[in-house]
């Protein structure tokens, strides 16, 4: 008889077993695979969230007002930044960010970041904005024209500080904001011929007064100083003009200082400019801040738009020879000592102050609503 | 002689054998259901931590952009939130054509964002009027109901559409401030969170808006959903103005599934979020 004859079950009851366990233990790892992957994806998302909330507040600081009037002369212009590679390790993040104008002084910083484990595939993406306003450099001049010692206007010449502006800026005048036409510590006269209008036209500031408003003044010019995007040397004669390159705004020109002439696209670009000595102005336009550490001499037909600040005489010269600043001047003189000032037409303008101001300061998310999540 | 024997198996090996096999083919039997139920259970169970996972993504989501200060909480309570919940972003490519009350806006297709665009039929908006002369630091939302929304190109030729906006009358005068190129214009709907009875007499975590309301999570078990509001000091609050953060505890459950005593029981689990409302005003 053959003694391995099977009539048991034995093999069939182990397999069957067996393969039951193992279908169980398979069960029970791919749940926990995928538990444990779940779990991973949500922690990503976790990091990259927070990961992106922090670039946000690191990446604001980056960037000032002036720095993008030159990154972002036009509306809806946008920027990239990436942010340094991630650290090696098992959790990584990676940022980078986009920056658009919206506005004169209006912008969305976004930032998008990747929580991701290295070789864990392409990570969780977050995507988080703010709405970022600025918050300018607090110039308020006392007066269309600042400036100290006698100032006498020849015919022709012309200070109001009444607000207006040219009407190409669609700004609204304020009825309240009135300044004086010059604020000098010396004798202010208008002769026939010429203009002084302002509440009052003319302020006399007496010595602590005048000083003290000198050391104000001093802080303004540093400040703006300090966050010029074009430098130029002293001693320059110069001719500024828009200048554009396939219709857009071509900022990397140093005689390119914003204005409208030739068309709109250099209209939204006010510079910071900041010159390091004495400065000739030929001809053409400008507009934003213009800083002259020496004295301006102007040599033929200019405009400018926004603040002009002069630590030294601001002088015209030739003929033919005018200066046409809407917005403010502020100078520490006018023309020669005792000498009449000719060529000579300021038009105080809060609306082109303000616009020219928001390429100072810094950054600041609006006060209301500026977070966004952004899918 | 050798070889298999030639007789038959007798009666009582039979039922011996038919015995053995009856209790193996038992016990086999009871190990595949207890497999089945264990498969079950797991399956239940993965697919409530997947609704805690989704709740845990969704609140936040909801949440965290809103401005309590500014009345986006427009209702609060233990088991329900009424909201005006974000969810579109766009930016004006012209200066509106402004009437008595509305406004007409032109919107750039590109950039926006959200999780869909303007829908007339349930969105309100918030316009950014900057303050004078294009001032940010003085700058205000104005509240305005949208009516309309239909393509149409921008001044630059770039895709866009047409929002017809009904402003709300009662803005203060200094809200007039015009609407300028690149002004945002955020969209939103009113939206209530609620914990709700079904049809089917079960506990759903619900949405409520103008199409009525439709579940979101569930079934859960009574008492599933519950809201606690907080101030910016972390204390509690009832106070829709003054919530600086949400926290949303959330409770469900699945089954019946046969537990370890080989009973019917309704498998359950939980979650908690609390969510910090990031656009309340800071300053």
């Amino acid at each position: 008889m053959d003694r391995f004859a099977t009539r048991g079950m034995a093999l069939a009851l182990v397999l069957c077993v067996l393969t039951v366990v193992t279908a169980l233990l398979a069960a029970a790892v791919a749940i926990a695979r995928v538990e444990l992957r779940a779990a991973g994806n949500r922690r990503r998302l976790d990091l990259a969230l927070g990961q992106a909330e922090v670039s946000l507040v690191e990446s604001v600081s980056r960037w000032t007002p002036a720095t993008l009037s030159r990154g972002l002369p036009a509306l809806f212009d946008s920027l990239s930044f990436p942010d340094p590679p991630p650290l090696p390790g098992t959790v990584v993040a990676r940022r980078s960010g986009v920056l658009r104008r919206l506005g004169r002084g209006l912008f969305l910083m976004e930032v998008t970041a990747v929580g991701s484990e290295e070789g864990a595939g392409d990570g969780i993406v977050a995507h988080v904005g703010w709405l970022l306003g600025v918050r300018p450099v607090s110039v308020q001049p006392r007066a269309a024209l600042t400036t100290h010692g006698p100032v006498i206007l020849e015919a022709g010449a012309s200070v109001d500080g009444r607000d207006a502006a040219p009407a190409a800026f669609e700004c609204d005048p304020e009825s309240d904001s009135t300044r004086a036409g010059i604020a000098t510590d010396g004798p202010a006269r208008a002769l026939p011929g010429s203009s002084l209008s302002g509440d009052p036209p003319a302020l006399r500031v007496g010595p602590p007064e005048d000083s003290a408003q000198s050391a104000v003044q001093a802080g303004w010019f540093a400040e703006l100083a300090s966050q010029a995007v074009v430098g130029i040397p002293g001693g320059g004669a110069w001719t500024t003009r828009p200048v554009s390159v396939d219709g857009r705004c071509d900022v990397s020109v140093a005689s390119n200082w914003g204005g409208s002439d030739g068309g709109s696209v250099c209209a939204t670009y006010f510079p910071v400019v900041h010159v390091a000595g004495d400065l000739s102005l030929v001809d053409g336009q400008g507009q934003g801040i213009l800083l002259v550490d020496g004295d301006l001499d102007v040599r033929g037909d200019y405009t400018f738009w926004g603040l002009v600040m002069v630590r030294g005489r601001l002088r015209t010269v030739g003929d033919p020879h005018i200066l046409r600043v809407w917005g403010a001047v502020v100078s520490g003189g006018v023309a020669e000592e005792g000498r009449p000032v000719s060529g000579f037409v300021v038009q105080y303008s809060k609306c082109l102050l303000s616009l020219a101001l928001q390429s100072s300061g810094r950054l600041v998310p609006l006060s209301s609503r500026a977070w966004k999540q952004l899918f | 002689m050798a070889g298999p024997s030639p007789r038959g198996v007798t009666l009582p090996e039979l039922v011996v054998a038919l015995v053995l096999t009856g209790f193996v083919s038992g016990g086999a039997i009871g190990v595949l259901r207890r497999t089945q139920d264990v498969y079950r259970a797991e399956g239940l169970r993965a697919d409530l931590r997947q609704t805690l996972r989704a709740a845990a993504a969704f609140f936040p989501a909801e949440l965290r952009e809103l401005d309590a200060g500014d009345g986006d909480i427009a209702a609060l309570g233990p088991t329900a939130l009424t909201i005006r919940a974000p969810r579109a972003l766009a930016f004006a490519c012209r200066p509106p054509a402004v009437a008595v009350g509305i406004v007409n806006l032109t919107l750039r297709n590109a950039p926006a964002y959200g999780t869909r665009d303007f829908d007339p039929a349930s969105d309100s908006v918030w316009i950014l009027h900057l303050g004078s002369h294009g001032r940010t630091d003085s700058a205000q939302w104005r509240l305005g109901a949208v009516t309309a929304l239909e393509p149409e190109l921008c001044p630059d030729g770039a895709p866009g559409r047409h929002l017809t906006v009904i402003l709300r009358a009662f803005d203060p005068p200094e809200h007039s401030s015009p609407i300028l190129i690149g002004a945002p214009v955020l969209g939103f709907e009113q939206v209530t969170y609620l914990l709700y009875r079904g049809g089917d007499g079960l506990w759903y975590v619900g949405l409520r808006d103008r199409a009525g309301t439709q579940p979101l999570f569930g079934p859960v078990p009574p008492g599933g959903l519950a809201f606690t509001y907080f101030d910016s000091s972390g204390v509690s609050t009832t106070l829709p103005s003054r919530v600086a953060a949400v926290e949303v505890r959330l409770r469900v459950q699945a089954g019946p599934a046969r537990g370890p005593g080989g009973t019917l029981v309704l498998l359950q689990d939980s979650v908690i979020c609390r969510v910090a409302l990031r656009n309340n005003r800071r300053f």
